[in-house]
């Protein structure tokens, strides 16, 4: 049985907004589990209630209802926190400050000594690649330099647990190449990571499990191979011949039809192969091509964002 | 307590970094210079027209670098977001707060030395100018009531950051301003208020005067600037009592900001 880090049950969460004060429910019914050691993927739209749980799990807002514990640990005392390393999500700095007086300050949050922070901020910044300018202030940082310096703050401790909102945002693609191998580094010395992102491809490639989160509530949760098995495959078939022909065979049929390098394509559920087969045998177009499209965790996401909110 | 100096530490650096700041402590810079315009006017008060206007530009630029600077103090971080890196840090809110005030408290420190010593040395400068380097070497000048006069100001400033940052934990900065220049106005003038409604003889008006003066810090107590113009002795009790006035006060004042801060949301 894995040991569970971050548990959390039933949570809710509700904002008054407006002059009137009106309740609007954000969390409805949260629950999940991370465990020791592994990468959980928090993904949902935008609005979906992502940051609003990691900021009920680092006590930035009190939970309405439900239970959240961390290794034991109760987030809202701030002894609780010691070993937690946080990114936020489009990380907010103090512009005066240089990179490498923004480390110290965290570091020293922490209560490492200005000597242990000294050694620390110099590898991070050379991981995070902001050695050149970690004397230039947080005003003149772009957003990828900013996303760096912020990762580089959340690992100062060296924490167990990271939490990690959008990682990856603003970063090039060599930028988020270092920051996924940075994760992996840290997974491979047994910590322990949640994060969120909106960039799917990533997560299905970094994380050992899933969780999406739809307007509050957790719809789906396992690894990536359990969540891929649930959806539908698609299937692409490339053919010859005139469009309308191919559209007037397959009339009636739910198929997607396209043009695709000078060919029609048709793109349906496999659970409607034969038939699609069947209605091209009988026109004049050519099949040149029929393959199963690649399940992906995007395709799963769309699939879930279709559904009737009532039927989750 | 490290993480309290570290809060305050960087609190400092935010201030000293702020080019609004520089902006203010030039103007007090031309308001004490000024004197020496005022100075030469009446060869007879020379001295008194130079402390006077000197120390009054302390505190006016005091006031308002300590009003300015203490409204933002927790709404900007609450406001840019900064909390976040913070509380996701083992800090407690009432480290947070104490840290603020103390990094803002050391600014003014800072600030108010260096004015009392550039207004020191325009002192030192005009008497030794009127009455010559002999008669000034012997004439046994007294400045502690001038250096007694700017630790009364500075008290005054901490009394005033604790208000502001009272306003500051749950508040704009435009209100925050509003609140707390009320403030300084009614603490300024809490005395004549209570004559005035003693004049009245209306028991509502007396009431609300009483509460007002009891409740609102008696900020003209800080003002000792006419003893040191005319050089008249502070008692000592009267220090002694000021400063803790002036600490009550201001544990007061935190105590209420921490209340209010332990509950805010960062949304």
């Amino acid at each position: 049985m894995p040991e569970t880090i971050l548990q959390i049950s039933d949570l809710v969460k509700d904002y008054k907004t407006g002059f009137l004060g009106k309740q609007v429910r954000v969390l409805k019914g949260v629950s999940f589990t991370v465990n020791k050691g592994e990468i959980f993927g928090f993904v949902g739209p935008n609005g979906a209630g992502k940051t609003t749980t990691f900021k009920s799990i680092l006590g930035f807002v009190a939970p309405t209802e439900g239970i959240i514990e961390i290794a034991g640990e109760n987030l809202n005392r701030a002894e609780g926190k010691k070993s937690i390393g946080y990114l936020p999500e489009n990380p907010y700095f103090y512009d005066y400050l240089t990179g490498e007086e923004l480390l110290f300050y965290m570091g020293e949050l922490h209560g490492l000594k200005r000597s242990a922070i000294s050694e620390k901020a110099r590898a991070l910044l050379e991981k995070v690649r902001m050695t050149e300018a970690k004397a230039v202030q947080l005003r003149k940082y772009s957003k990828g330099m900013l996303q760096r310096i912020g990762i580089a703050q959340a690992l100062i401790n060296d924490p167990d647990f990271i939490i990690l909102d959008e990682p990856m945002s603003g970063l090039d693609p060599i930028g988020r190449r270092e920051i996924k191998d940075l994760i992996l580094e840290e997974k491979r010395k047994g910590k322990t990571i949640l994060l969120s992102s909106h960039m799917l491809a990533d997560v299905e490639a970094l994380c050992d499990r899933v969780g999406i989160i739809m307007e509050g509530r957790v719809i789906k949760i396992g690894s990536i191979g359990e969540l891929l098995k649930e959806i539908h495959t698609d299937y692409e078939m490339l053919l010859e011949g005139p469009v309308e022909e191919v559209r007037q065979a397959v009339k009636g049929l739910s198929v997607e039809l396209e043009t695709k390098a000078g060919y029609t394509a048709l793109k349906f559920d496999e659970d409607l192969k034969r038939r699609v087969v069947g209605a091209v045998a009988n026109s004049q177009a050519e099949i040149v091509s029929l393959h199963p499209l690649r399940k992906s965790l995007e395709g799963l996401f769309v699939e879930e964002a279709k559904k009737k909110p009532d039927s989750q | 307590m490290r993480r309290i100096l570290s809060v305050a530490h960087n609190t400092f650096i935010e201030a000293i970094r702020d080019r609004v700041l520089y902006s203010l402590i030039l103007f007090a810079v031309l308001m004490i210079l000024s004197s020496l315009v005022f100075a030469s006017i009446s060869a007879e008060q020379y001295n008194k027209i130079v402390k006077d206007l000197g120390l009054t530009a302390i505190s006016v630029i005091g006031i308002l670098i300590s009003v300015f600077l203490g409204i933002g103090l927790v709404y900007k971080e609450v406001e840019k977001k900064t909390v976040y890196n913070i509380f996701s840090k083992p800090v407690k809110r009432f480290e947070f707060i104490i840290g603020k005030y103390l990094g803002l408290a050391v600014t003014l420190f800072v600030i108010t030395a260096g004015m009392a010593f550039i207004l020191f040395i325009l002192v030192v400068y005009i008497e030794i100018k009127y009455e010559g380097l002999i008669n000034f070497y012997y004439g046994g000048h007294f400045y502690a009531e001038f250096f007694n006069a700017v630790y009364f100001e500075y008290l005054e400033f901490l009394v005033v950051i604790g208000i502001a940052l009272v306003f500051s934990s749950f508040t704009t900065p435009v209100m925050s301003a509003l609140f707390t220049f009320f403030l300084i106005a009614i603490g300024r003038f809490s005395s004549d208020i209570r004559l005035f409604a003693e004049e009245i003889k209306s028991p509502v008006s007396g009431f609300l005067s009483e509460v007002l003066y009891r409740v609102i810090p008696n900020l003209e107590k800080f003002n000792v600037r006419s003893e040191a113009v005319y050089g008249n002795v502070i008692d000592p009790g009267l220090i002694v009592y000021t400063t803790v006035y002036a600490v009550i006060y201001t544990a007061a004042l935190l105590l209420l900001s921490i209340i209010i801060f332990e509950r805010k949301e960062f949304k």
